[in-house]
């Protein structure tokens, strides 16, 4: 085979109703930023649906590290180390943000083992350690014991990013992670990522801020209408007639 | 913090202590309500688990707790040790809940609320049918067990007040820790436990299964706390009164089951000698609650302290701004 | 046989008239009326009174009752769940169940629990491919089927059309100029209409006593969620397959059959699907 990536999607199509939102996607993502740009209602998050198990293809499969994840229920491919975000966070409002984080580590695949599951105090202070230090990486340090729904929407998706890191995925998926946030928040945000991109994880991040995207993404797929248009080098891929004639009608 | 632990040291130590006296201090009556609180309180502990915790309004509570009277004394009648039989009992709801909690994951809101009450109805429709095992209408004598050389009421009263504290404990744990997280997950954000690696269904389903047993080891007690099992007693009526206990107590604390139980309890004994008119006043009275203080008689508590701490001229804590976080 | 689905059919009209009004109440404001079928039976006992003490004719009885269920069913709303409605679902829950034992201990109290009968003039017999048909079943049924047809006329006009906005979206209706409050009462009055005519065709082939709510408000609940809270039709048909089966089951299986029967298909129905027979499912947001 001519393309190992860590993450491979072949031939993926999916129909809501009789229409294809999805069609023939083929798409390849490795260690590091691989960014998903295209104009809204180009299918991207159903992509990732499709991928994280929340949405059944109507074809085509995914395979993580050669494992395959189509046809699998969403945990069982949380399981098999995907993790993701969402375009508006999902967090338990009421919670603390420290136990939201901690959510992370409490879906681990070692996780589920008996003492883990009773709670010995020995396994809550390592979850809470674990996830206290992920979000004062985050610089969220300060704030682990407030309810999450109080802080604001930039905070949230901090929180639901570093819920997701606490997993120890292989493979993270972030939907519109830098929407709504300022800039300092977009840079507490990406430093850590690029740490953890850096050490192997792989990347596929949904992003309307093409800025970041040319930053922090060495290759990125544009996606429209369903179908991939490019993919390659961020620089090279935008300057593109096709391109840029799919965002003229999206947005700048 | 230390004198905070020694306060709830010392608070423990009186509660068990007051637990221990009563039985001598308290006439037959007393002591009947008094157990009865309990055993409503743990009937109830567990739909805080079910309702509470995971979300899932469950109406089933009352077919366990029937099973488990009903089932308990049977055994016991046929000479199995009691404690064999709520033990055996308990599994065999826990199994139930299983059976029932899985297909009832897919429900939703008002569609598990009418399957888990069609459940109970059931199980009460068994109950008065399946006359070879319950006596039907007409009803089952109940075999009194003793604890040790107690008396039988005495007993049940020790039996009741430990093992409503030991599930308080557990719970307790439980809800702060691993569990108990993953079930406010599944309450408040169930989208996302998927991408967390947690099952929905399959934590629903513990839920299920917890309150289910606590729903069975409830209804072995309540059944000493009877002289004689009928049908009517875990009827339509009980599924309201849980509910009840439930409103009013507020569903997502443990101490909510305990508060309304005692709540419950204690207005039912209290409207006895009203006679005719004590479901009018029943009913006005939940009308009334409900129509001014639809958060339950536990919102009852901010608003007191808010009163309370305006009394005294400190100025009420501004509404919460959201907070900003940027990078360091 | 055919007895026997004849009747099945027309205590089916019953079911289904509560779940009409059921369903309604619950997609106007998102309450499940436990007290449904108890604001259904103060005003077939206000009919019963007036026919007896006053000497009403049936027709007039008839009006007056339908109508105090009207005025009934908007001071309810009115007073007891408009203004608890912004709070939890179990609020309104325990509110209806509250209401529930109110409305029912004022009948036993009023009325007590001896049975009344009201004197419906409808006496004839029909022959019909070998079974006999009351003509107080074909009212039943009748009844039934020009109510669904009038309440699909209704939810065309521009009332209903609103009504069928704010079910199911409560924020954007609002902004082009619904008014929800109006919305609410419109329902529940209709509701109460609704309630006091099934109790009405309920009482008229057996007895009418303070029970007489009871004994339906389970089927009601059943014959709703069969039809999926979403159509009439839906309900109207679940009422009615719901009023044959227990029938059947009543029949020859036993009595107490009849009731474990319905209990059991609403179980194994919302276990098969579980948004009942024409429920629709709902997109989920990710």
């Amino acid at each position: 085979m001519s393309d190992e990536h860590l993450l491979s999607v072949r031939g993926v199509s999916v129909s809501f109703g009789g229409v294809d939102v999805l069609h023939g996607v083929d798409l390849g993502a490795d260690a590091g930023f691989t960014g998903l740009i295209g104009p809204n209602g180009a299918g991207k998050t159903t992509l990732f649906n499709v991928i994280t198990g929340y949405v059944r293809p109507r074809a085509g499969e995914v395979y993580l590290d050669g494992v395959a994840l189509h046809g699998k229920d969403a945990y069982q491919v949380a399981r098999l180390g995907v993790a993701r975000t969402f375009q508006t966070p999902k967090l338990v409002g009421e919670m603390a943000v420290l136990d939201n984080a901690m959510l992370g580590i409490d879906g681990r695949a070692g996780a589920r083992r008996l003492g883990r599951s009773f709670g010995t105090r020995r396994s809550e202070r390592a979850t809470r350690a674990e996830a206290a230090e992920l979000l004062e990486r985050f610089g969220l340090g300060r704030h682990l014991r407030v309810p999450a729904g109080m802080l604001s929407l930039g905070s949230q998706k901090i929180i639901e990013v570093a819920r997701a890191l606490l997993a120890r995925p292989r493979l993270l998926l972030l939907d519109e992670p830098a929407a709504g946030l300022s800039g300092p928040d977009v840079e507490a945000l990406a430093r850590p990522l690029a740490e953890f991109a850096s050490s192997g994880l792989a990347i596929l991040i949904v992003e309307h801020d093409l800025e970041l995207v040319k930053r922090l993404c060495p290759t990125v797929v544009v996606l429209e209408f369903g179908t991939v248009l490019a993919a390659g080098a961020p620089e090279e891929v935008t300057r593109r007639k096709e391109v840029v004639a799919a965002y003229l009608g999206g947005e700048t | 913090m230390r004198w905070q632990w020694s306060a709830a040291a010392a608070a423990l130590v009186a509660l068990f202590a007051a637990a221990a006296v009563f039985p001598h201090v308290a006439n037959g009556y007393e002591l009947f309500v008094g157990t009865e609180i309990a055993i409503f309180a743990i009937a109830c502990l567990g739909l805080t688990v079910a309702i509470g915790w995971s979300g899932q309004v469950v109406l089933a509570q009352t077919g366990f707790f029937g099973i488990g009277a009903y089932g308990t004394n049977y055994l016991f009648e046929h000479h199995v040790p009691w404690v064999v039989s709520v033990l055996a009992i308990s599994l065999l709801c826990a199994l139930c809940g299983m059976v029932v909690g899985f297909p009832a994951a897919r429900l939703r809101g008002f569609y598990l609320a009418i399957a888990t009450l069609a459940f109970a109805e059931l199980l009460d429709q068994l109950f008065n049918n399946a006359t070879a095992i319950t006596g039907g209408p007409v009803g089952m004598a109940v075999v009194p067990f003793r604890l040790w050389s107690l008396g039988v009421n005495v007993g049940l009263w020790y039996l009741s007040f430990v093992v409503l504290v030991a599930t308080v404990v557990v719970l307790n744990h439980l809800g702060r820790s691993r569990l108990g997280r993953c079930l406010r997950a599944v309450r408040d954000a169930e989208v996302a436990t998927g991408s967390l690696g947690l099952s929905a269904t399959q934590l629903k389903v513990v839920a299920f299964v917890i309150s289910a047993l606590l729903g069975s080891i409830a209804g072995s007690l309540y059944g000493q706390a009877l002289t004689f099992l009928s049908p009517d007693a875990f009827s339509l009526n009980l599924v309201i009164e849980f509910l009840v206990v439930v409103f009013i107590g507020g569903v997502d604390k443990l101490s909510g089951a305990i508060v309304g139980a005692a709540f419950l309890v204690l207005i039912q004994e209290a409207l006895q000698s009203f006679g005719a008119y004590q479901r009018l006043i029943f009913g006005v009275a939940l009308v009334l609650v409900v129509r001014f203080l639809p958060g339950g008689l536990v919102s009852l508590v901010p608003l007191v302290r808010a009163r309370w701490r305006s009394r005294r001229s400190r100025p009420e804590p501004a509404a919460p701004q959201p907070v900003e976080v940027s990078a360091a | 046989m055919g007895q026997v689905i004849v009747s099945g059919l027309a205590a089916g009209s019953t079911f289904a008239l509560l779940a009409l009004a059921l369903v309604l109440v619950f997609k106007a404001t998102n309450v499940p009326n436990f007290a449904q079928a108890e604001m259904g039976l103060l005003p077939a006992f206000i009919t019963w009174q007036l026919m007896t003490t006053f000497h009403v004719g049936y027709a007039l009885g008839v009006l007056a009752g339908i109508a105090s269920g009207v005025v009934i069913a908007v001071v309810i709303e009115r007073s007891c769940i408009r203004p608890i409605l912004a709070h939890s679902e179990s609020a309104s829950v325990m509110m209806t169940i509250g209401l529930f034992f109110v409305l029912n201990s004022i009948s036993g109290l009023v009325w007590d629990s001896a049975p009344r009968i009201i004197a419906a003039p409808f006496g004839s017999l029909y022959r019909v491919a070998g079974t006999t048909i009351t003509e107080e079943q074909v009212v039943a049924i009748g009844v039934g089927v020009v109510v669904v047809v009038v309440m699909s006329w209704f939810f065309r006009t521009h009332l209903g059309s609103q009504m069928r906005a704010l079910a199911e979206d409560r924020v954007t209706p609002r902004l082009v100029g619904v008014n929800p409050n109006r919305v609410f009462l419109v329902a529940w009055a209709i509701a109460g209409a609704l309630s006091a005519i099934a109790l009405l065709l309920a009482t008229q082939s057996t007895v009418l006593n303070d029970q007489s709510g009871v004994a339906i408000i389970l089927d009601g609940f059943v014959a709703a969620t069969l039809g999926g809270f979403n159509s009439l039709l839906g309900a109207f048909v679940g009422g009615l397959v719901l009023g044959v089966l227990t029938n059947l089951a009543g029949t020859y299986v036993s009595t107490s059959g009849a009731s474990a029967v319905a209990l059991l298909i609403v179980f194994l129905v919302l276990m098969a699907r579980p948004r009942g027979l024409f429920g629709q499912a709902r997109a989920r947001e990710v």
